[in-house]
């Protein structure tokens, strides 16, 4: 018998569906939409020489109904005609529920009918267990082989092959095929006392053929790892900083994007509530999400079943646009900027981000340096934002004191903290390179993929502390 | 379908993939699963979200030579999670602590973990519990609540392995929460209460008094 895909499958659901948002319908609702997820994917990690590998195979839908503000959610693992139907009938059940108690407001949903197949070469699914874990050994061996002060080592490998339908009442039918893959290390190592960690990420919407050009993670992370133990612990006080992409993109998306998320303006816990169109930063300053970018936070359609495209989000210090979903885009007349995703079939779709940087400047790396004294901060480790007040810290991987645009010490250890609305007015050159680094984010315990990063950015007097 | 039903397709399910596992070479484990859920949870006494959920699967670990290979997968496509479990296997490094998969044994029957009223209960009626909990804080005009919620589930589930071990399960679950606030009159908030309850009454006795 001939195997039929899980894209076949899916599609041969298409009266399964629309009967399902019928029946919303029917019962009342006045908007319903569906997602129905195939998956599968594999999930690798070697530590210290134990490997552990696990596979998944999933089907799944997710219905929600819409009435006056209320929203019903529902999913199922039983996607065949009734199993649908009997979701959208429990959707539209709870919609009807706590229709009395849901903020009163009406929604315009634009529609769209469009397939979108992956660019991916090699398909996850088309590469053996053996050769995606002879990938991860690798880079274990090679993290171990560079130094002898490498005492301990994790390399972690997943891949996933997502086919979605979302479809809509209105018309929507969108079949998309999303492939991620990514590998990551993280290495420790150690000389007496001292411990010091490294880490390498390598991620994004292809397939296998992301690690064939030796993507070596393990190596870069070792090497770090090593590097630290002989660095000095950073100074405190108030420098002038430089921030590489990596460290720029998490300030980019935990210090700015979150706040710039529609649900956060609704619910009155963003900085960025009513700075529409105001200057809240600098010339030099332009951040951008965009989510048609082939990165780890790659999305054709987003859950809402809403054509994603690039959005500017700040530019040239001013603020232009939130992210918002159908709900927030409506609330706040906005409109959907397709900015709506769901970890899985199993949660409803929220406002998120996708992939999210500074956009380059004019500078080149060794101009940006020219005369600069300062702390040259170096990935990201750690750190948190206080979202009403924008209070961040972040801890980088490593620094570089630089001394009249000199590298000096190295450093480790260091962390800088501002005021998101306050660092933004004191960025003064960004560099015209642009690297991303895959990511994942949690949000109302949901975790989605994520990639942040952008240029090299110049600030002057930050916090510089350790942590 | 009956939770004992359910038990008896899930167990039949868990026998026919490991029946695929070629019990000379390797050690098989299967353990699915089955539940529907329903939750509701307001901010503010507004809703927050309503959602029910339905779902199935099964998980099944494969061990050849003390190497461990894991697949899971939606109850369709169980084949598939014993081959992927298989090649994992065959391709992992073994785990020098791992003896074996445990030998078919008497395990203790537990008893009082279904309650046929909370498995019965419909969406909408979950949905009004989380509303009358919020409701039932409103005693005073100082007290401002927060969250509240409630969520009721049940499950069934089924194991078995290569050795012979083979069970069932299946409970109920209920549960309502809230937070709730007072305030000072520099607006300050000075307590802050949160209760859960995990219920093992009758839904008529849910009373909720902060």
């Amino acid at each position: 018998m001939e195997m039929r895909s899980p894209m076949q499958e899916l599609s041969e659901k298409r009266d399964d569906i629309e009967q399902a948002l019928s029946t919303a319908r029917e019962r009342g609702a006045q908007f319903a939409d569906i997602r129905l997820e195939s998956s599968e994917g594999t999930s690798i990690s070697a530590k210290d020489g134990m490997t552990k590998i696990n596979s998944s195979n999933e089907l799944g839908a997710g219905i929600r109904a819409f009435l006056e503000g209320a929203w019903g959610f529902a999913y199922t693992t039983q996607v065949d005609r009734r199993g649908m139907t009997d979701c959208a009938e429990r959707a539209i059940s709870l919609a009807k529920a706590v229709y009395e108690r849901a903020e009163k407001f009406s929604i315009e949903v634009s529609a769209f009918e469009d397939t979108v197949k992956t660019t991916a070469q090699r398909l996850p699914t088309q590469v053996s267990i053996a050769d995606k874990l002879g990938y991860v050994l690798q880079q274990e061996r090679e993290a171990k082989e560079m130094d002898k002060r490498v005492s301990s080592t994790e390399i972690g490998y997943s891949d996933i092959v997502l086919h979605k339908i979302i479809a809509n009442s209105e018309g929507t039918y969108v079949d998309e095929t999303v492939v991620r893959s990514i590998a990551r290390a993280m290495i420790f190592a150690k000389e007496g006392a001292l411990r010091q960690s490294g880490y390498k990420a390598k991620g994004d919407s292809r397939g296998f053929e992301l690690f064939l050009d030796g993507a070596d993670i393990g190596r870069t992370a070792a090497t770090q790892a090593v590097s630290l133990l002989d660095a000095k612990p950073a100074p405190s006080g108030q420098f002038d900083a430089v921030l590489d992409p990596s460290l720029s993109g998490v300030f980019a998306h935990e210090a700015f994007g979150h706040a710039a998320e529609a649900d956060a303006i609704i619910s009155g816990t963003s900085i960025l509530a009513g700075k529409l169109t105001q200057k809240i930063g600098s010339e030099a300053v332009t951040i951008v999400d965009d989510p048609t970018l082939l990165s780890y936070g790659y999305m054709g359609y987003d859950d809402e079943g809403i054509q994603t495209r690039r959005k500017v989000l700040l530019e040239r210090g001013i603020l232009q646009t939130y992210l918002t979903d159908i709900e927030t885009g409506s609330r706040l007349g906005l409109g959907t900027n397709g900015s709506a995703r769901a970890q899985r079939y199993d949660a409803p779709p929220i406002v998120r981000m996708s992939n999210t940087f500074f956009e380059p400047g004019d500078y080149a790396f060794d101009e940006l340096l020219e005369g600069f004294s300062g702390i040259y901060f170096v990935g990201w480790q750690y750190g948190y934002t206080t979202p009403t007040t924008g209070m961040f810290t972040f801890k980088s991987r490593e620094a570089y004191a630089v001394e009249h645009g000199e590298l000096r010490d190295h450093l480790r250890d260091a962390a800088l903290s501002a005021m998101t609305l306050e660092i933004l007015h004191k960025i003064n050159a960004i560099t015209r390179t642009l690297s991303f680094d895959p990511g994942t984010c949690g949000k109302g315990g949901q975790m989605t993929p994520n990639t942040t990063g952008g240029a090299y950015m110049r600030v002057s007097d930050v916090v510089v502390g350790g942590i | 379908m009956t939770h004992t039903e359910r038990e008896a397709t899930l167990l039949e399910i868990c026998t026919r993939a490991l029946a695929l596992v070629d019990t000379s070479i390797y050690q098989g484990e299967a353990f699915a699963t089955h539940s529907n859920s329903v939750s509701a949870e307001l901010e503010k006494g507004k809703i927050k979200s309503s959602q029910s959920g339905f779902e199935s699967g099964i998980g099944i670990r494969i061990f050849k030579d003390g190497s461990m290979g894991y697949a899971h997968a939606s109850l369709e496509r169980v084949e598939f999670a014993v081959k992927q479990a298989i090649s994992a296997s065959r391709a992992g490094r073994p785990d020098k602590d791992f003896k074996s998969l445990p030998p078919a044994e008497r395990y203790p029957i537990v008893s009082g973990t279904w309650d046929n009223t909370i498995a019965s209960l419909d969406v909408s009626t979950v949905a009004q519990l989380a509303i009358d909990v919020a409701d039932a804080s409103r005693i005073d005009k100082r007290i401002e609540i927060v969250n509240s919620g409630a969520s009721v589930g049940r499950w069934s589930d089924a194991i078995a392995n290569t050795f012979g071990v083979s069970g069932t399960d299946s409970g109920t679950q209920a549960a309502r929460g809230k937070t709730a606030e007072t305030a000072s009159s520099t607006r300050h908030r000075g307590v802050s209460i949160s209760m859960l309850i995990r219920l093992e009454v009758r839904p008529e006795r849910w009373r909720c008094v902060v």
